[in-house]
């Protein structure tokens, strides 16, 4: 398989183009080809690549009128004889083994489309950029996670739009997204590149909301009346968009709305949100929510006494809604003098319909102080399957039909509760409905002989917790969550 | 099947917390051929989890099942009675014998053939496991337990010759009920003119669990033994 990366130059340093052509060249893969397509004539970088030209026969010169690097890039395309190509930058650096790694995905799945991953800067006090597992259609025509480099067969590729004036990969990647083509994550860094210089097009932030107006334009995209934004809870704030129907943005969007919201909702609340929380304090007449979860309650509440006491207020000014997930968060917040309505996430229902694993498994979550307990039950029971949490590993709790949760805290960890409306059985010593209490302060013996009847009769019964799937798919019913944010929302539509 | 050269005599009554570990030592020590008896003194909870278990896993371990609560004293009894090799060694369901405990014992008692029962030197755990301290070994001295009440033996770290349960079996009733059957057992041994002997070696690990004892009941049990 042939992989031809189409290379945009226009005013480029010769370090850098020298950099970014080596790294193609170098490639520990072979079977690859370069095609220098030139915005516009330039003299000292073309002769640059005559000289790779001359010994290299995999890299190619294609010199065009200046049009932009959209045009530079249609052009080179009609040059390839590659099977999949890249679109890339003349100011990235691959890693070495970048397209070895990709063949191996393309060749393990011959209906594979493309394949993204991660990428660094080479400032390395700047976080590289993370893709998320996953991405579809509709997350597309919310934001761009796809960055023009990442590899895609050359049927599927369509042609840059050379009326953009920036964002034109999101353009690129979201029309091919939406004609169905199927792409594959492969975490870590692929490349790393230069931060976007101020002139550039990538670095003048302050177009992006043009530009945004542009692809929004170009797709025939509605003006949705809500949205939802979080960065430490994207996965749970894309849900939410998609069941209200509402936008999604990692960040507060101060560079890309196109338009006023009439409803805003913050998924989770972090101290390190704080110095761009200009939109969520800003007077606009949209209705604010803030979605505490996680932990967000309590380290807020034990963050830095001028901080807290300075934003408190504001908040009780400006948001209009508080929602958190669980009892503590609530108290907490009720310490601040904020009152905030228990909403549990909600999920689709279909997401939890998972049979019981054939095979009794048990499934042990729990602190460090109590692990001598833990231990000496799962010493007590050879003939059982247990696995135990470790950082860095992936459980798929669908596979194990007990939870063992024992915490300091003593509330419902988000994958317990997903196990719960996953049916499965809990004892925990939390005391939350179907949360199968057990007291860890009991007498060591008594505990442990407790816990092992409880764990021998769910294994002579293995059935489904239906009781607490139930209970949970009420907390958790899409419509019931978007039945309340049309309430939130009603009296705004009035005013508008 | 070859003669096991041990038998472990384990007397078992819903032990569902602690059972598990115990075998596990004996299957885990460095003499491997010994019998491995689990003694079920009719236990209510279900244990046949932990038996299926071991049995499938290992065919050095088996069950006798008495069929009904009889007391520990009985159980051991049965459970010796049915001991095909020509060395005892007693533990508690909730105890753990050292990897070492069958062959440094065994190689003692080649070593003073003259002995008859052995101890050695033991830890004691918490319920979790936890080690809290260490007993050492001590000879068995008649004077001393007259004196004291005490015979200084951790009854998980005794072993004993077969030939000793011709003569001297576990008293059922009082004693067992007040837990000092074992304490009856050495000195009913030591009046039989069995001789005792000890290895200074920390070889079992004796779980305490607080629990209430009759210290009235218990004087007077021991005083009618001393004296008899």
């Amino acid at each position: 398989m042939r992989y031809s990366f189409v290379v945009p130059i226009h005013k480029k340093s010769l370090e850098t183009l020298k950099d970014c052509l080596n790294s193609l060249v170098e490639q520990t893969y072979e079977d690859i080809e370069v095609i220098c397509s030139f915005d516009g004539a330039d003299p000292v970088l073309e002769s640059y690549v005559d000289s790779l030209v001359e010994k290299d026969k995999r890299v190619k010169k294609v010199v065009g009128e200046h049009g932009g690097a959209c045009k530079a890039r249609n052009a080179g395309f009609k040059a390839i004889t590659g099977d999949v190509v890249s679109f890339w930058d003349s100011d990235c650096y691959a890693a070495p083994g970048m397209v070895y790694v990709w063949d191996l995905f393309f060749k393990e799945d011959s209906e594979l489309d493309f394949v993204y991953s991660d990428y660094a800067f080479t400032n390395q006090e700047i976080p590289g950029r993370e893709a998320p597992p996953r991405i579809d259609r509709w997350l597309m025509t919310k934001y761009n996670d796809l960055c023009s480099m990442w590899p895609i067969r050359k049927e599927k590729v369509v042609k840059w739009d050379e009326t953009l004036g920036g964002m034109q990969d999101w353009a690129f990647w979201r029309e091919i997204v939406s004609n169905g083509a199927k792409g594959k994550y492969n975490k870590g860094f692929a490349f790393t590149t230069e931060f976007p210089d101020p002139t550039s097009i990538s670095g003048q932030y302050s177009k992006n909301a043009e530009r945004v107006k542009a692809i929004r334009a170009k797709f025939n995209d509605p003006e949705l009346d809500v949205l939802v934004y979080g960065n430490a809870y994207s996965e749970m704030a894309k849900r939410i968009a998609k069941y209200v129907d509402g936008d999604f943005f990692y960040m507060w969007p101060d560079l890309y709305k196109t338009h006023d919201y009439k409803l805003e909702i913050a998924c989770g609340f972090h101290g390190s949100d704080i110095p761009l929380l200009g939109g969520l304090f800003a007077d606009t007449p949209s209705k604010k929510v803030i979605y505490w979860m996680g932990m967000d309650a309590e380290e807020f509440y034990s963050g830095p006494f001028n901080i807290v006491s300075e934003i408190v207020p504001k908040m009780k000014e400006k948001i209009h809604f508080h929602f958190c997930v669980d009892k503590t968060s609530q108290d907490t917040l009720k310490k601040l003098g904020i009152e905030a309505e228990i909403v549990i996430p909600p999920r689709d229902r279909g997401e939890f319909n998972v049979p019981l694993p054939e095979k009794f498994k048990v499934f042990c979550y729990h602190d460090e102080g109590y692990e001598q307990l833990i231990d000496s039950i799962i010493k007590a029971m050879p003939d059982i399957e247990f696995d135990k949490l470790k950082t860095g590993v992936h459980y798929n709790l669908s596979n194990y039909s007990l939870i063992l949760q024992f915490t300091a805290d003593q509330r419902l960890q988000d994958g317990t509760r997903n196990a719960i409306m996953l049916g499965r059985q809990v004892i925990s010593n939390v005391k939350e409905p179907y949360a199968g209490y057990e007291d860890i302060t009991q007498e060591v013996s008594a505990f442990k002989k407790s816990v092992i009847e409880r764990i021998r009769a769910f294994q002579v019964d293995n059935s489904p917790n239906l009781k607490a799937r139930e209970y949970y798919a009420g907390l958790t019913d899409p419509d019931g969550f978007k039945g309340k944010i049309k309430l939130i929302m009603a009296p705004v539509m009035e005013v508008i | 099947m070859k003669k096991p050269k041990a038998s472990f005599v384990i007397p078992c009554y819903n032990a569902v917390d602690t059972l598990a570990e115990t075998v596990n030592s004996c299957l885990n020590q460095s003499e491997p051929r010994i019998e491995i008896i689990v003694v079920d003194d009719g236990s209510t909870e279900n244990m046949n989890y932990l038996y299926g278990h071991f049995c499938g896993m290992d065919e050095r371990v088996r069950i006798e099942y008495i069929g009904r609560n009889v007391g520990r004293s009985a159980a051991r009894n049965w459970g010796i009675a049915s001991a095909t090799s020509d060395v005892i060694f007693t533990l508690d369901s909730d105890d753990i014998a050292l990897p070492h405990r069958v062959s440094d014992t065994l190689n003692y008692m080649k070593k003073n053939p003259t002995v008859d029962i052995v101890s050695t030197g033991f830890q004691i755990a918490t319920g979790l496991g936890k080690i809290e301290g260490y007993i050492k070994a001590e000879q068995f001295d008649f004077n001393m337990v007259k004196r004291t009440g005490m015979t200084h033996i951790g009854h998980s770290t005794m072993a004993f010759k077969k030939s000793v349960f011709d003569k001297v079996k576990y008293t059922e009733g009082d004693y067992c009920k007040h837990g000092i059957d074992d304490w009856k057992f050495q000195v009913d041994a030591h009046k039989a003119g069995f001789k005792f002997g000890c290895i200074d070696k920390n070889l079992a690990i004796y779980r305490f669990v607080q629990k209430q004892r009759d210290e009235v009941a218990i004087k007077k049990l021991k005083d009618e033994c001393l004296c008899a």
